[in-house]
Parts: structure tokens; C-alpha cells; sequence
């Protein structure tokens, strides 16, 4: 059995490699079809006509297209994301500056769809077609249709500068203080949690209610187990998979969010520098974070691969 | 069209006018974009013209819903913010399907390696998180609106492109594509006659649904300054400025902020009905 699992989890650590080459080249072709001239971009605002030409010789640009996406790779692969042109900081250094804080909103508020998500499918699920699964249902849609940028300033009007309860924007290293770097995270987690949580809630209601109408429950119930063991024990147990597929989606539509959220609170995390090297059309940085982002979702989504044979080991025979 | 055709479009409207929540909606939305067509005419003031002695003035008689802080009317920017939201997020979902649309047909239709191939690209791009590579597409096209809304709808078109592969090869192998094919109608014929007919219903009820995400999409890059660019007006746009003076005006962020809310609210409810009522095993009743 171990040897089998073992070798299943072989087999996707290498299914996932190609796909990490393909994210790269479409990363790479995306950014220079999209880019026109990259050399122009990275020669700067209003550049000379031989500033051009001199970007061009030295980033290699004057090559043909794949030669230049070999050199590339060539490079990430040494872990060199070339250097930011507005600080001359490499790229990778960047991303290891900003990620913790994006890495600490994202998995608080992860956390928070789940705890909050969960229980709240669950309600809807077993009081089906009452006020209560209406309500839960009402407001999940408000969850799924609010701008998280918005929700955020809301939080920040209620909690911030009317009760001053947390602090209205700013972070803390997590290794600097670990308490007080969770205290800045509460707000920035909750506002990004509202659409993570509504999905969690929404998915969790329709697997269960499926679960609940199915054939081996009624056997439970004939067996007379008691509610809360057939909802919990084998309900949770038999939506497990269809949650974890939700917080694989989840994690990327998180990562993705958190850009806007960190400009709101003013977090330094890689959404602010997306965003800042974007306005200010730092081409390589913005390039490296992309690349960054998906590689982080590609593992993840791994690491979720993995997972499933564990909750499910059906999988494994597949 | 046949009258079996008008017939069913007819129940259809039947339907969506016993169904409530597809009925507010969609008064809603007629509603808003009435008010995006009428935007110049139906503003009390100009969305740009400043007024240095009416700033950050609160909701009153003259300014119904105050001014902001160089002294524009808040009303009538929110109102000439509805065409930038509800157009700008038309033609992002338009930019997805014109390209996701024949991609997924195509790669559906002609199956084997190359839709494999075109499989593993959707899935891979659909790995990366969209707003993110909206705001790098964005950046690389130049900052303005209509990049902005081209970068949307080119990291939807994945979304899009890989529901219609999904039903093209269950529709594909239907015994009236056979018969298509067998009475010598072309590709192209049975594509356009047959396949496209018989998927779209799906493919409505998640373009609906890219709306809001388009719309939502749309504010936030307006809101980080890589979409609609100031002096224009845009609910976004609006909310980034009520941001910096939220202590001395709080009531400035609520009407952009819930403009965004209640339109995106508004095609999400529209979409999920349209999924009940478009559901050919759904019997009305």
C-alpha cells in the first residue's frame, strides 16, 4: 500500500514538471507577445533610439524568440529573475522580501473561509429550505458579490478609526513579532476571507445536501445513528475531497485578491510590488512575480494532489 | 427560427418572469445600462468640473449624495461611472469570447494530440491567479481602460475556452452530429448548425457570471490606478479617492461601493437563475 502511494506521488512530482515548463513559457510568450517591444519597456521612460539598441544587445533581445526563452529559463533556473529596473534590487530577492506577508493574509484567511465556511455549509445543508439556509444562502451571495476592497475600508471605518480595536493598515514581520503581526493580519484576513468563505459555504451545502439525500445514509439512519454522527463522522468524511478541490481553486482566487487588499492596508507583500512595478512599468519584476505566483499555485496544487490519495485512496487505483 | 424555437424562447421568457429574483435583476440591469446610455443627460452636474468651494460637502438638497474632496458631485460621477463598469466589463467578456470560444470548439471538435495540447494550456494558464495577470498584461499594454478590460477578458478566455471544450466533445458525439455529418454537411456547417446550438446554454449562464467577475475585476484595477485614469470617473476610481479621506468624509465610500456590490449582485442572481431556468430537465413549476 505505502510503496503503491509512494509511487503515485512519483508519478505526479513528475506530471507537474512539464506543466511548470509550459507555465514558464507562456509566462515568457504572454509578456513579450503583450510587450511589443520588450527593449523599448526595458529601456525606460522616453529613451534614445541607441538606448534601445544598447538593451537590446546586452538583454539578449536582438535573438531569435526561443533562444531568448532558453537563456531565460537557463537563468530562473540559477535563480536569476534578472534585476528591477527602478531599484536595481534582483527580482528574487523581492519576492522573498514580499511573500511572507502575502503568505500570512492568504493562509489566515484560508483558515478562516474553512472555520467559518464549513460550519455555516453545514447549517444550510441539514436545515435545507428553512429561514436559517435562505439566510446563510443570502448572505453568502452578498460574500461572493462584494468588492474585497471595499469590505476592506468597512472594516477599517468599523474597526479601526470608529472602535480603534485593530490597526487601520500597516504589517509586522511575522519573525519580528509573531503576536503582533497576527493582530495586523486580522483585519486584511477577514475582508479577504468574504468570498472564500461564501464558496466554502456554497460547496460544502451542495455536496452535503447530496451526500445526506444518498442511499448509504439512509442505511445509517435505519442502523439508528444518531444526526450529528452521520453529518459529521460520515458527511464531512465523504465531502472531504470536493473541499479540498475548493481550496485548491480557492488558494489561487486568494492570491489573486490579496493584491487589492494589500494596497487597502498598505502591506508590503508581492501584491503592492505587482502592482507598484506595473504603474511604474518595471517589466522584470512584474514578469518574475507572475511567474512566481503561478509556480507557488502549481505546487500547492500538488501538495492538494497528493492529499487526495490520502483522503481518498480510491484515487490510487485510478 | 422555427416555431419550435419561438416557442421555447417564449417559455423561457415565461419562466424568467415567474422566477422573482431573475426578474429584479433584470429590471435592474435594463435599469442601469438606461441610466449608462442616459449618463450626460441625466447628471445633475458635470463628473469632472471642480468646485474648490464645495468640498467634501455632505449629502444635502443640492448635492444628494455630497461632493468629493476638489468639490465634483459624487451623484453625478457615480452615474457616469455606471457606462465605464457595465460596458467596460461587456467588452471584457466579449475579448473572452472571441477567443475562447473558437479555441474550445476547435479543440473539442478536433480532439486527439492537439486537443491535449490545448488542454494542458488552458489548464495552465487557468493556474494562474487572473487579476494578477490582468495587472501584468495591463502594465505590459499601457495603463488605460481599454487595456484594462482587454487584460480581463484575455485571462478569462481560459474560463470560457475550457467549457466549451468540455461540452463540444459531449455534444460532438450526439447521433444528430452523426446524421449532419452524414447527410455531407461541413465542418464549419456543423459547428455553427449543431454544436454551438446545442451547448449554449451553459455557455450563458457563465458569461453572465464573468460579468460580476468582470465588474468586480474592472474596480479593482481602477481602484489600484491601472484602469480608468482620473480626471474620468469610475467607481473604482471612486473609492480610491474616498480612501484617503475616509476619516474626515466616511460617507463617500458608500455609494460607489455599493453600485459595485448591487450590479455584481445582480448578474450573479441573474446567472443562477438563468442555470435553473436554461436547465432543460427543469419543468417549470
Amino acid at each position: 500500500m505505502i510503496s503503491i502511494r509512494l509511487r503515485a506521488i512519483g508519478t505526479r512530482v513528475l506530471q507537474v514538471i512539464p506543466t511548470i515548463l509550459l507555465a514558464t513559457f507562456l509566462v515568457f510568450g504572454l509578456m513579450h507577445l503583450v510587450a511589443g517591444d520588450p527593449a523599448v519597456l526595458y529601456a525606460g521612460e522616453n529613451p534614445t533610439m541607441e538606448r534601445i539598441e544598447q538593451v537590446r544587445r546586452q538583454f539578449g533581445l536582438d535573438q531569435p524568440f526561443l533562444v531568448q526563452y532558453a537563456n531565460w529559463v537557463g537563468k530562473v533556473l540559477t535563480g536569476d529573475l534578472s534585476v528591477s529596473m527602478m531599484s536595481a534590487e534582483p527580482v528574487l530577492d523581492a519576492i522573498w522580501r514580499t511573500l511572507p506577508y502575502t503568505l500570512l493574509i492568504v493562509s489566515v484567511s484560508l483558515c478562516l473561509s474553512v472555520l467559518v465556511g464549513v460550519p455555516l455549509g453545514v447549517a444550510a445543508a441539514t436545515r435545507s429550505r428553512t429561514p436559517l439556509d435562505s439566510a446563510i444562502m443570502g448572505v453568502s451571495s452578498l460574500g461572493i458579490a462584494v468588492p474585497n476592497f471595499w469590505l476592506a475600508m468597512l472594516l477599517i471605518t468599523a474597526f479601526a478609526l470608529n472602535c480603534q480595536w485593530f490597526p487601520a493598515t500597516g504589517a509586522v514581520p511575522l519573525t519580528e513579532n509573531a503576536l503582533s503581526a497576527l493582530y495586523h493580519t486580522v483585519l486584511p484576513a477577514i475582508a479577504l476571507a468574504a468570498s472564500g468563505t461564501a464558496e466554502i459555504a456554497r460547496q460544502t451545502r451542495g455536496a452535503l445536501s447530496e451526500v445526506l439525500a444518498s442511499q448509504y445514509v439512509r442505511t445509517l439512519q435505519a442502523k439508528g445513528l444518531s444526526r450529528a454522527r452521520i453529518v459529521y463522522l460520515h458527511g464531512l468524511k465523504n465531502i472531504g475531497v470536493t473541499l479540498l478541490t475548493v481550496m485548491g481553486l480557492l488558494i489561487n482566487r486568494l492570491l489573486g485578491a490579496t493584491v487589492v487588499i494589500e494596497a487597502v492596508f498598505a502591506i508590503p507583500g508581492i501584491g503592492s510590488l505587482v502592482v507598484q512595478a506595473a504603474l511604474a512599468k518595471d517589466f522584470p519584476v512584474v514578469q518574475g512575480v507572475v511567474l512566481a505566483m503561478v509556480v507557488l499555485v502549481l505546487v500547492i496544487n500538488l501538495v492538494i494532489d497528493i492529499l487526495y490519495t490520502v483522503i481518498d485512496p480510491r484515487i490510487l487505483r485510478q | 427560427m422555427s416555431v419550435k424555437a419561438i416557442r421555447s424562447r417564449r417559455r423561457l421568457w415565461r419562466r424568467i418572469f415567474s422566477d422573482k429574483r431573475a426578474l429584479i435583476s433584470l429590471v435592474y440591469l435594463i435599469g442601469l445600462t438606461a441610466l449608462a446610455v442616459l449618463a450626460p443627460v441625466v447628471a445633475p452636474y458635470s463628473p469632472i468640473e471642480q468646485d474648490y468651494a464645495q468640498v467634501l460637502v455632505p449629502p444635502g438638497p443640492d448635492h444628494w449624495l455630497g461632493t468629493d474632496d476638489v468639490g465634483r458631485d459624487i451623484l453625478s460621477r457615480l452615474i457616469h461611472g455606471a457606462p465605464v463598469s457595465l460596458f467596460g466589463s461587456l467588452f471584457a467578456v466579449s475579448v473572452a469570447v472571441v477567443i475562447g470560444l473558437p479555441v474550445g470548439l476547435f479543440a473539442g471538435y478536433i480532439g486527439g494530440r492537439v486537443d491535449d495540447m490545448i488542454g494542458r494550456v488552458i489548464d495552465t494558464l487557468l493556474s494562474f491567479p487572473a487579476i494578477v495577470l490582468a495587472i501584468g498584461v495591463t502594465g505590459a499594454l499601457g495603463i488605460n481602460l481599454a487595456n484594462a478590460m482587454f487584460s480581463i477578458g484575455l485571462v478569462f478566455s481560459p474560463i470560457l475556452a475550457r467549457l466549451v471544450r468540455a461540452q463540444t466533445l459531449v455534444v460532438k458525439n450526439e447521433l444528430y452530429v452523426e446524421a449532419a455529418r452524414c447527410a455531407g454537411a461541413g465542418h464549419l456547417r456543423i459547428l455553427c448548425r449543431h454544436v454551438l446550438p446545442n451547448m449554449i446554454h451553459p455557455v450563458i449562464v457563465q458569461l453572465t457570471l464573468l460579468l460580476a467577475a468582470a465588474l468586480l475585476a474592472e474596480a479593482s484595477l481602477s481602484f489600484l490606478g491601472l484602469g480608468v485614469q482620473p480626471p474620468a470617473a469610475s467607481w473604482g476610481g471612486m473609492l480610491a479617492r474616498a480612501y484617503n479621506y475616509m476619516e474626515i468624509s466616511p460617507w463617500q465610500i458608500y455609494p460607489p461601493g455599493l453600485a459595485i456590490l448591487s450590479a455584481a449582485l445582480a448578474f450573479n442572481a441573474l446567472g443562477e437563475s438563468l442555470r435553473v431556468l436554461l436547465d432543460p430537465t427543469f419543468d417549470g413549476r
